[in-house]
């Protein structure tokens, strides 16, 4: 097994709510340091090179440190969890067989009145450990709840501010009046258009039979649609006007009076056809 | 079978109204007006190109007797055009269609009452009815509006009546607004 594929001790145990954590407080603390540093230390001289600076070396010796003490971080808590287990486990073996060998001692009348005591001081012991779990339970949805709104809240102001910000829409603005600029004088850009254009007009040539009936077709289909709309409001006025004057001169209405004959309607689909002589 | 009075019922073969026949009859009399503008323009300018004017046509006896019988036959058939062109133009359209234009563009036609074929004695009729309306200062026409199957006298003379031929529907919010006007009135 080579070092590179070596498993830290707690990475086979996932998910691990601990050792994520863990991980987290790692990387916040390096992260932080390497921050604090870079702020401290002088920028170094452009045209030295990098093999012959002396902090090269100390850096990696730091470097070297930091990640030893990490992984001691990692391999202790490994090691406690597997103690812990292992712990356990023994505790729990002995519980019972103590249990079994003591019980007939433990029951015995000669040990009653030390009973009473020992139980009540279980008793308490159990009552304080809940205690503490309902006190963990809930300070732990409060902590998360807390975390949630944290994070939540500096996203949303960071955008606020950026919406709002001149100085910000002043940049977005110049970014992309440069984009544009770049993009109007790319000769890359004016040739895809020129091949697209091109590649239109062919397909226009090509299709010219159908891309003509479709322009009739549409030409045709509006001036239907015009027409039939003046029609539907000459049609309205008709029936309107008609139904005032009829009104006024107290005559039925339209819709109580017959229509034309059958032979007559079916005239207005059909004008040639003869009904007879 | 009586009209049907749902404001989205199909109308198509109904007797067509009044203001639908007014505006084809409108569109007839801009086209008739367009044609006879145009032809007017077309002579004077032939004839001012020979060197005659219109408005003063040479006399016979003048130096140019060819150019006064071309202006004097010009204002002749201005005249006859003027007259008689609205007449041959309906009773082309009348006796092969039942559509003039106009109508054709308003989606109405003119049918025989008994469902028969127009035939050209019915167009001249109808025709002659026309000039009569037209000469009682329109009540001929006006008398659509009351008339139980929307004839005008024309109509009546000539035992004809005008219908939608096209699927005529009102215009629903029109109508909407208008029974809100009356109601508010």
């Amino acid at each position: 097994m080579s070092e590179d594929d070596e498993a830290t001790p707690v990475e086979k145990d996932a998910p691990d709510a601990t050792a994520t954590l863990l991980r987290l407080l790692v990387c916040g603390a390096v992260e932080g340091t390497d921050l604090v540093l870079r702020l401290l230390t002088p920028s170094p001289e452009p045209d030295v090179d990098d093999s012959e600076k002396p902090g090269v070396e100390k850096d990696t010796a730091a470097t070297l440190a930091r990640q030893a003490l990490i992984g001691l971080l990692f391999e202790a808590y490994g090691a406690a969890s597997r103690g812990a287990s292992t712990a356990g486990r023994v505790a729990a073996t002995a519980g019972r067989f103590w249990g079994s060998v003591l019980e007939p001692v433990a029951r015995s009348r000669t040990l009653a009145p030390m009973r009473l005591p020992y139980d009540l001081l279980v008793e308490i012991g159990s009552r304080e450990l809940h205690r503490w779990a309902r006190i963990g339970r809930a300070e732990e949805e409060r902590s998360r709840e807390v975390a949630g709104r944290i994070a939540r809240i500096p996203v949303d102001d960071i955008v606020a501010y950026l919406r709002d910000n001149p100085e910000m829409e002043e940049l977005v603005r110049r970014q992309a009046e440069s984009l544009i600029d770049d993009l109007a004088d790319d000769p890359r850009l004016a040739e895809v258009i020129r091949e697209q254009g091109d590649r239109y007009i062919e397909h226009l040539q090509e299709n010219s039979e159908a891309i003509r009936a479709l322009v009739q077709s549409q030409s045709a289909g509006l001036a239907s649609e015009v027409a039939d709309s003046v029609r539907e409001r000459t049609v309205t006025a008709d029936t309107l006007l008609e139904r005032f004057v009829r009104s006024v001169l107290r005559r039925r209405p339209r819709e109580t009076l017959d229509g034309p004959p059958p032979e007559v309607r079916d005239l207005a689909e059909h004008p040639r056809r003869r009904t007879g002589d | 079978m009586t009209e049907p009075s749902d404001p989205r019922a199909d109308l198509q073969g109904q007797y067509a109204g009044f203001v639908s026949r007014l505006v084809a009859t409108l569109v007839d009399f801009g086209i008739i007006t367009a044609v006879n503008v145009v032809l007017a323009w077309a002579a004077i300018e032939l004839l001012a190109y020979v060197g005659a004017d219109v408005r003063d046509c040479p006399d016979l006896e003048s130096k140019t007797p060819i150019v006064a019988v071309l202006c004097h036959g010009a204002v002749v058939v201005a005249m006859l055009v003027g007259t008689w062109g609205p007449v041959l133009y309906a009773l082309f359209f009348w006796s092969t269609t039942g559509q003039t234009p106009g109508k054709a563009m308003m989606g109405i036609r003119v049918v025989r009452l008994d469902g028969k074929p127009m035939g050209l004695w019915t167009t001249v009729r109808r025709v002659a009815g026309y000039g009569l309306s037209l000469a009682a200062f329109g009540i001929g026409f006006l008398v659509i509006l009351a008339d139980d199957r929307r004839q005008g006298w024309h109509d009546k003379i000539a035992g004809t009546c005008v219908i939608y031929s096209w699927k005529a529907r009102q215009n629903t919010g029109l109508v909407g607004r208008a029974r809100g006007l009356f109601r508010s009135a």
